[in-house]
C-alpha cells in the first residue's frame, strides 16, 4: 500500500522540490496536498480573507505548476487534498459566505483537477445548533456539495466528507458526519443521483478518538465508501494531530487509541487506498533539524500498518 | 412525565426516616433505586481471591434474598410516605471473567430483580450490559418471559468502556444498533418488554449527538438519566454544574430538543451522586431542593410547547430577542394576539408581525387567554402583572429553542 503525509510544514512554495524530495527520501510515495494553508480557518472565522483565491484560475494554475512538476520529479503522487475550511461561517457576512461558496470551493476543485488529484476532503457545515438538527445541517452541506459535485463528475474527482467534532464546554463532541450509517446512505444517494463516484468518505482517526467512536465498526459500516484517511493520534481530549501510538493514559502504558480496531476495520473492508498521515503539527513540535527523521518515523508507522494489512 | 432521583446518598436503607423527611420537604416524590451487590464467587473458588493483611477475605455471597432484605424496609417506609420507586437499577457485573457459575448467577440475580421490581410497584428495571459484542439476544432473552409475566419493562442502557484509560463508546452507544436490538428482543418476546434508558453522563463522555440518538430511538426511549460531568470522567454531578469557559459541558440543548422531537412523556431520573457525596450531610437537604428544581426545570423545558397549548389564545410580554425567537419557532403554530412592553416608545409599533401594546391592554383579555412573559426579568414582570390583577401568567424561555437566529437584535432592551 502507498503511504502519504500532509504537505503542510514540508513543502515550501519557494522551492517545492526540496520538500517533495524530503518526503520521497523519508519513504512516502504520496502526499495530501494542504490547500487549506492558503486560506487559514482561523482567519476565515475572523472574517479576514486574503486574496489568494481571488486570482484568476490561470494564475493559480501557474502558481501551482512548480508544485506539480516537483511532485512528478520527486515521484510523489498527490493522492488527496484538503479544501480550505470552513465553507460557511454562521453569522458571517453574506459577502464572506458567497466568496467561500462561489470562489474558494470551485477554484479548489479546479486546482485539484490541475494537480491530477483524485480526492478532495471537505468539511461539512457546523450548523445544527442554529438549524435545530443534524438533518437540517446536512441539508445545507448537501446544497454546498451539489454546487461542486458537477465539477467532481467532470474531472473524475471524489469529494470526501470527513468525521468532524465540535467543542462543548471544554470537551469535544460529535460534529458533522460522525454517524457512519447516515454517511453511507447519503454517499450512496449522491453517487446514484450523479451516476458517478462524486462523494466518498475520509475517516479521521484523531477525530474519531476524540468522541470515542468504535473504529472497526465505523470503518466496516462505511465499507467501500471509505476513500481516504487522516491518520493521527491524540490524548482523547484535544485534537493534537500527533504520531500514532504516542498516547498512553495508564501505568500499563498501552496506547489509548484503538489502532488495532483501525487496522481490523481496514482489513475487513479490503481498503486499498493510501495510508495518509495528517500529522503536520508534529513537524513544528520537533526541532527543524529532525524533520527528515520524524518524517521517516511516520512513514515507518505507515509501513507497519501496511505490513499488517498486507 | 415523571421525575425521579437516584437514591444513593439521599436515603439510608437501614434508617430511612430522616432521608424520607428531607425528600418530602424538598418535594421529591419518586426514586430510582440502585441495587448494589458484591459479586462473590462460591466458596470453592474463594482461594483465588486476593487477601488483605494476610487474612482470607471471606464475604458471604450475595443472594436474591439478601438483596430483598436489604431494601424492602426502605421501600415500605417510602411507600407509607408517598414516595414511589419508579425505576430499579439492577446490579452491574462484568461478564468478561470466564467462570462457569457466573452466567447463571447473573441471570438468576436479574430474574430476582424482576420479582423485586414487581413487589416494589416499580414499572422499569434497568439491566446494563457492560461489554460490547456480547450475546445480547441470548442474555436478555432469558429475562423476557418473567418480565412479561410481572408486567415489568426491562430497559437497556448505553455504557462507556475503558480503553487503556480512555473512556470510549462501550455497549449500546450506537443508536441504530440499539434500535435493531430492542426491536429484535421485543419481536422475540412477542410483546413490548424491552425499552431503553439513555444515560446522559455516558453520552457526554462519548460525545454523542444526543438529539440524533433520541430521534433514532423514538418511543423505545423510556427513561433518561440526567447527570453532568466534564466529558472526560464518568462522574454523576448535578445537571448544569459542569461548566468551562462560561459554557455548559453537557449537550442539554440536544437532550431537550430530542425529547421534544419525540414528545417524550416517560421517566426523567436525576443522578447527582458525586455532588451529594462530597457535600456535608448537613447541606444535603438543601441540595435535594435544588435537585428537585433542576429536575422540574428540565421537565418544563421539554414540555415548553405543550404549555403553549394550555390556553385558547395567548399574548406575549416583551418585544425583544425572546419575542423574536418565539415568533421564529412558535409564532406560526401558536400565533399571539399581540405583544406588550413597558417601553412606551414601542407602543403601537410592529415587531415580528405583532402589534406592541401598552401592558394596560392585558386587563381586557378573555379568561382563557395566557400571558407569556418573554423577557428575562420574569419575576419583576410577574409581580407587575399580579399587581394589575392579570391571571394566567406563564413564562416563556428561549435558552433551548428548536432553532436559533445567527444574530441577536442590537436594539434589545431586555
Amino acid at each position: 500500500m502507498e503511504i502519504g503525509v500532509q504537505t503542510k510544514n514540508v513543502i515550501k512554495d519557494s522551492c517545492p522540490l526540496e520538500g517533495f524530495t524530503m518526503l520521497k527520501r523519508a519513504g512516502f510515495s504520496c502526499c495530501d496536498f494542504s490547500l487549506d494553508v492558503y486560506l487559514k480557518n482561523f482567519n476565515v472565522y475572523q472574517n479576514r480573507i486574503n486574496d489568494f483565491f481571488s486570482a484568476p484560475l490561470d494564475e493559480l494554475k501557474e502558481y501551482f505548476t512548480p508544485h506539480k512538476q516537483a511532485a512528478q520529479t520527486a515521484d510523489i503522487t498527490i493522492s488527496q487534498m484538503h479544501m480550505p475550511y470552513p465553507n460557511y461561517v454562521p453569522g458571517g457576512t453574506d459577502e464572506l459566505n458567497e466568496y467561500l461558496r462561489c470562489v474558494v470551493a470551485p477554484k479548489s476543485m479546479e486546482i485539484c483537477a490541475f494537480l491530477e488529484c483524485p480526492y478532495i476532503v471537505v468539511h461539512g457545515f457546523k450548523l445544527s445548533h442554529y438549524l435545530g438538527s443534524e438533518e437540517a445541517e446536512w441539508e445545507k452541506t448537501s446544497e454546498f456539495l451539489d454546487l461542486i459535485a458537477p465539477m467532481a463528475k467532470k474531472y473524475g474527482i471524489t469529494i470526501c466528507i470527513e468525521n468532524l467534532y465540535t467543542g462543548l464546554g471544554g470537551h469535544i463532541v460529535e460534529g458533522p458526519c460522525c454517524d457512519a450509517s447516515k454517511a453511507a446512505k447519503r454517499i450512496d444517494e449522491f453517487n446514484e443521483r450523479y451516476g458517478a463516484q462524486v462523494l466518498g468518505f475520509c475517516f479521521d482517526t484523531g477525530h474519531a478518538n476524540l468522541v470515542g467512536l468504535d473504529f472497526e465498526n465505523f470503518i466496516t459500516t462505511l465499507g467501500p465508501r471509505l476513500k481516504v484517511l487522516h491518520i493521527h493520534d491524540n490524548d482523547g481530549i484535544s485534537d493534537l494531530h500527533q504520531i500514532p501510538f504516542t498516547f498512553t493514559r495508564t501505568r500499563e502504558n498501552t496506547s489509548s487509541t484503538d489502532w488495532d480496531g483501525f487496522v481490523k476495520g481496514l482489513k475487513g473492508i479490503g481498503y486499498k487506498g493510501v495510508l495518509s498521515f495528517e500529522t503536520a503539527p508534529v513537524l513544528t513540535a520537533f526541532p527543524n533539524v529532525m524533520k527528515a527523521d520524524v518524517l521517516r518515523f511516520i512513514a515507518n508507522i505507515g509501513r507497519y500498518f501496511d505490513g499488517i494489512l498486507s | 412525565m415523571n421525575v425521579s432521583y437516584r437514591n444513593t446518598y439521599m436515603i439510608d436503607t437501614k434508617k430511612p426516616a430522616g432521608g424520607i423527611r428531607d425528600l418530602k420537604n424538598a418535594g421529591i416524590q419518586n426514586l430510582m433505586l440502585c441495587i448494589s451487590a458484591w459479586l462473590w464467587p462460591p466458596e470453592e473458588e474463594q482461594e483465588e481471591m486476593p487477601r488483605w493483611g494476610g487474612k482470607k477475605n471471606v464475604r458471604k455471597r450475595e443472594t436474591p434474598d439478601t438483596i430483598k432484605n436489604r431494601y424492602m424496609d426502605m421501600i415500605t417506609a417510602c411507600r407509607r410516605n408517598g414516595i414511589g420507586i419508579s425505576v430499579l437499577y439492577a446490579p452491574r457485573f462484568s461478564r468478561k471473567k470466564d467462570k462457569p457459575w457466573l452466567q447463571d448467577y447473573i441471570t438468576d440475580m436479574m430474574l430476582e430483580c424482576i420479582e423485586f421490581c414487581k413487589r416494589a410497584g416499580c414499572p422499569y428495571l434497568i439491566v446494563g450490559m457492560p461489554e460490547k459484542d456480547y450475546d445480547y439476544i441470548g442474555f436478555y432473552g432469558k429475562l423476557s418471559a418473567k418480565a412479561r409475566e410481572a408486567g415489568i419493562m426491562i430497559l437497556l442502557i448505553n455504557q462507556a468502556e475503558d480503553f487503556a484509560g480512555h473512556l470510549v463508546r462501550g455497549a449500546l452507544c450506537e443508536s441504530h444498533a440499539v434500535v435493531e436490538l430492542i426491536d429484535q428482543l421485543n419481536h422475540d418476546a412477542g410483546n413490548n418488554v424491552f425499552g431503553f434508558c439513555l444515560d446522559m453522563g455516558v453520552c457526554n463522555i462519548c460525545g454523542n449527538d444526543v438529539q440524533s440518538f433520541i430521534n433514532t430511538l423514538g418511543n423505545r426511549l423510556k427513561a433518561v438519566i440526567l447527570r453532568d460531568n466534564d466529558g472526560h470522567h464518568n462522574t454523576a454531578q448535578m445537571p448544569f454544574t459542569c461548566a468551562h469557559g462560561e459554557s455548559l459541558a453537557t449537550d442539554w440543548i440536544g437532550l431537550i430538543r430530542g425529547l421534544r422531537d419525540i414528545c417524550f412523556q416517560e421517566e426523567l431520573i436525576v443522578d447527582f451522586t458525586d455532588t451529594l457525596a462530597v457535600f456535608s450531610p448537613l447541606l444535603r437537604p438543601t441540595l435535594f431542593r435544588l435537585a428537585c428544581e433542576v429536575g422540574n426545570y428540565i421537565k418544563w423545558q421539554i414540555q415548553l410547547e405543550q404549555n403553549l397549548k394550555k390556553y385558547k389564545s395567548i399574548v406575549l410580554f416583551g418585544a425583544g430577542n425572546m419575542c423574536r425567537n418565539y415568533m421564529k419557532c412558535y409564532g406560526g403554530k401558536y400565533p399571539p394576539l399581540f405583544t406588550c412592553d413597558n417601553n412606551p416608545k414601542l407602543w403601537d409599533t410592529e415587531f415580528e408581525g405583532l402589534t406592541v401594546k401598552n401592558p394596560e391592554e392585558l386587563k381586557n383579555l378573555p379568561d382563557d387567554c395566557g400571558v407569556y412573559i418573554c423577557n428575562i426579568y420574569y419575576r419583576e414582570i410577574e409581580t407587575q402583572l399580579r399587581e394589575m390583577g392579570i391571571k394566567n401568567i406563564e413564562y416563556f424561555n428561549d435558552e433551548y429553542m428548536p432553532t436559533f437566529y445567527f444574530d441577536r437584535l442590537e436594539r434589545d432592551e431586555e
